[in-house]
């Protein structure tokens, strides 16, 4: 009876997060650097980018043959894609009080650098980056990436 | 005429598939670089892959990781890596930079002597920085509870964000939040009061 009551207090807890996250439905970082052509798709819909583009949690940035593009995310978390990349941001939420949040993104071609920011500093678990062959934990640092040949072929 | 082009192009694709074939059997690895970070400082990178797990610690160190998982250590110097990845650096974003402005005790809305002179730089700052976005954050000193202290830090927030619409910033660049007393910039005992720690921190994104 207990337990139970304890698992409805914890559904309703996530269930309030959920809320929380849908209030705060922010983008998750802005296009601060760009060269070439860069497109970001978003539900199926893909859009060219320019600064001040925002991006959000669940998009896919894409990379033109000799382009570039640079992205701050909210927790100060700094990403920059090389050319013929493909960036999947598959989750982030960053909660500005309590520093706690996700940040997971998978690089399937090409090439990323990365300085981590507030969110690894807080809890380095809620950040994972990864490519078509790794999975990498951060523990307060910068780093790049580079995808062997042409990576994972699209979704 | 017609019927070589047509073997010339079968023979083409007999080499593509050869080719992919090929290249297949031999993909490059995937590789990881660390990197000092902005200030320095040397974090630390561990990377699984299918069948292995590797911490990378020291700066330009890296792994390479086949297809199949195996991971073999690299170490690079600093300039080959600057060179190897020069475009990719150079796009990176500027740096957030950070303006603090401070408070008197216990006050929400009187700011310290010194914040015109800050908001003077600040501005400076914003005139070449790309689509700007200022993440307005209240802190509180450790005296009081965390309740008091988050709504004083939101207050203290508020008041800055409306001193720098006033100062001439577009008010859709900021963004204000509230940390109360979860980040003190000197660590004291709980309930000790400090001035420095009664600050907002403005961070330019």
């Amino acid at each position: 009876m207990r337990l139970q009551a304890i698992k409805y207090a914890l559904i309703l807890a996530c269930g309030c997060m959920a809320v929380g996250d849908a209030l705060a439905a922010d983008a998750a970082g802005v296009v601060k650097t760009l060269k070439g052509t860069v497109q970001v798709e978003r539900a199926g819909i893909s859009s060219g980018a320019a600064i001040g583009s925002e991006v959000y949690g669940r998009d896919r940035i894409v990379t033109g043959p000799e382009s570039s593009v640079g992205i701050t995310l909210r927790d100060d978390t700094q990403l920059s894609a090389g050319a013929n990349s493909i960036l999947d941001l598959n989750k982030f939420a960053f909660d500005t009080t309590t520093h706690a949040g996700v940040l997971d993104a998978s690089v399937k071609r090409g090439s990323l650098a990365v300085i981590s920011g507030k969110l690894a500093k807080a809890n380095p678990d809620a950040v994972r980056f990864s490519t078509p062959t790794t999975t990498l934990g951060v523990r307060g640092t910068a780093f790049i990436i580079e995808v062997g040949g042409n990576g994972e072929s699209a979704r | 005429m017609k019927a070589v082009i047509r073997r010339h192009g079968q023979a083409s694709a007999v080499a593509f598939v050869l080719l992919a074939f090929l290249s297949g059997c031999s993909t490059p690895p995937d590789k990881i670089i660390l990197l000092p970070d902005p200030e320095g400082k040397v974090g630390a990178v561990i990377v699984h892959s299918a069948t292995g797990q590797q911490t990378i610690n020291k700066a330009y160190a890296g792994v390479d990781v086949t297809k199949g998982g195996a991971i073999e250590k690299t170490m690079d110097s600093q300039s080959t890596v600057e060179t190897r990845y020069a475009e990719l650096l150079a796009a990176r974003p500027p740096r957030p930079m950070t303006f603090t402005i401070f408070f008197l005790f216990d006050s929400a809305t009187d700011l310290a002597p010194e914040s015109l002179a800050t908001v003077k730089q600040l501005k400076a700052v914003l005139a070449t920085w790309p689509a700007p976005q200022l993440v307005v954050v209240g802190h509180t000193d450790l005296a009081g509870s965390q309740e008091f202290d988050d709504g004083l830090s939101r207050r203290r927030a508020q008041t800055v964000a409306a001193f720098l619409v006033k100062q001439g910033i577009p008010a859709q660049q900021i963004e204000t939040a509230a940390r109360g007393k979860r980040e003190p910039l000197v660590h004291t005992a709980d309930g000790v009061p400090n001035r420095m720690n009664r600050r907002v921190v403005i961070t330019v994104q």
